[in-house]
């Protein structure tokens, strides 16, 4: 007839009993008989389990299994996520960057475009502005007005 | 860190990545192959369990709650499988007394030579293997879990749904199934080797 301290000593191998538990079957184990050979069978029996051939699955559930997850349906973030993978980051970065470098120079360019044109401006307003001041009457003045820069000039 | 990267891993699966998940099967098909194997006992039919088992994973991965240890929720999900498959009748639960599944001890290294009174490999897991098909589902899936998978009796309870008082004790009839069975087969090889 066994005890009921046996019912423990797989866990107190296993080193799953609280420390004043494994005492008490260590005790236990001085003065009773049947226990101790108990626990020396199941010593030796998990001794023994460490020599048993290892188990290598096949690599076809490795095909298998990624191939069947290839077909399942991916998740929202996951597409999202993918967007923003180094692989495609780094080109899409490269793109941004020439795009804005070619809207700058696009931009300066029409900056360099619109100048002259600006500047044609400005000079007939000031044209504009000398016929006004000196009260053009006839041809012969607008000839005087056109001239009047060159004078500037020759002072 | 290796619970956490599982997790990490896992959270990534839960959103759809499936190279994260390639990472979460290579760091453990071994050992869910290993528990099918020992649950079934049939090579063949561990491998399919196997594939199910890690295709249920993915399916469920948003299921997965950091807060649990990642093995812990990986053995509950192959340990639901296992038993519902076996209940199904899908899988007969095979372990060869001798070698009648053929191949159920086919491609398993052989185990080195131990001490005198020790089982050989083959004639070892013939004795392990008739004393699974003695256990009880529930016995030998914690057994398989604590012995060739190394988990804690916490970590088996949560596995099976169970308290760890009920776990200690399915571990200890299955160990001790297992000891009587070998000390058998032990009592009866011993002439055959001697005339050896």
């Amino acid at each position: 007839m066994s005890c009921t301290v046996e019912l423990e000593l797989t866990a107190y191998l296993d080193g799953e009993l609280a420390p004043f538990q494994a005492k008490q079957v260590e005790n236990h184990l001085t003065t009773c008989r049947s226990c101790r050979a108990t626990e020396g069978l199941l010593r030796r029996t998990l001794s023994q389990l460490s020599h048993l051939p290892s188990f290598e699955p096949s690599a076809a559930i490795r095909r298998a299994v990624l191939a069947q997850i290839e077909r399942e349906p991916s998740g929202l973030r996951t597409q999202i996520h993918r967007l923003f993978r180094p692989q495609l980051i780094a080109p899409s970065m490269g793109l941004v960057a020439a795009a804005a470098l070619a809207f700058i120079w696009v931009k300066e360019r029409r900056q360099e475009i619109a100048e002259p044109g600006m500047y044609e401006l400005a000079a007939n307003l000031e044209v504009a502005e000398d016929y006004e001041v000196l009260g053009v009457s006839s041809v012969d003045d607008l000839e005087v007005v056109q001239h009047l820069h060159e004078l500037e000039v020759q002072r | 860190m290796e619970g956490d990267a599982d997790a990490e891993l896992m959270l990534r699966v839960a959103a759809g990545d499936k190279a994260a998940f390639a990472q979460i099967f290579d760091r453990h098909q071994a050992n869910v192959a290993r528990f099918a194997f020992r649950f079934v006992g049939s090579r063949a039919r561990a491998e399919e369990l196997a594939q199910e088992i890690f295709i249920k994973l993915y399916r469920n991965a948003k299921r997965y709650r950091p807060s649990a240890k990642f093995k812990t929720f990986l053995f509950r999900v192959a340990t639901n499988h296992c038993l519902n498959e076996v209940r199904r009748g899908e899988y007969q639960v095979s372990h060869a007394t001798q070698s009648a599944d053929g191949p159920a001890l086919d491609g398993m290294a052989e185990a080195h030579a131990g001490p005198e009174q020790a089982l050989h490999g083959k004639e070892l897991e013939l004795a392990v293997s008739s004393a699974l098909a003695r256990m009880s589902e529930r016995e030998r899936a914690a057994f398989t879990m604590c012995r060739f998978e190394g988990m804690a009796y916490k970590e088996i309870a949560i596995a099976l749904s169970a308290s760890e008082s009920a776990v200690k004790s399915l571990i200890h009839r299955a160990t001790l199934g297992l000891a009587r069975s070998i000390e058998e087969l032990q009592a009866g090889a011993a002439p055959v080797r001697s005339r050896a």
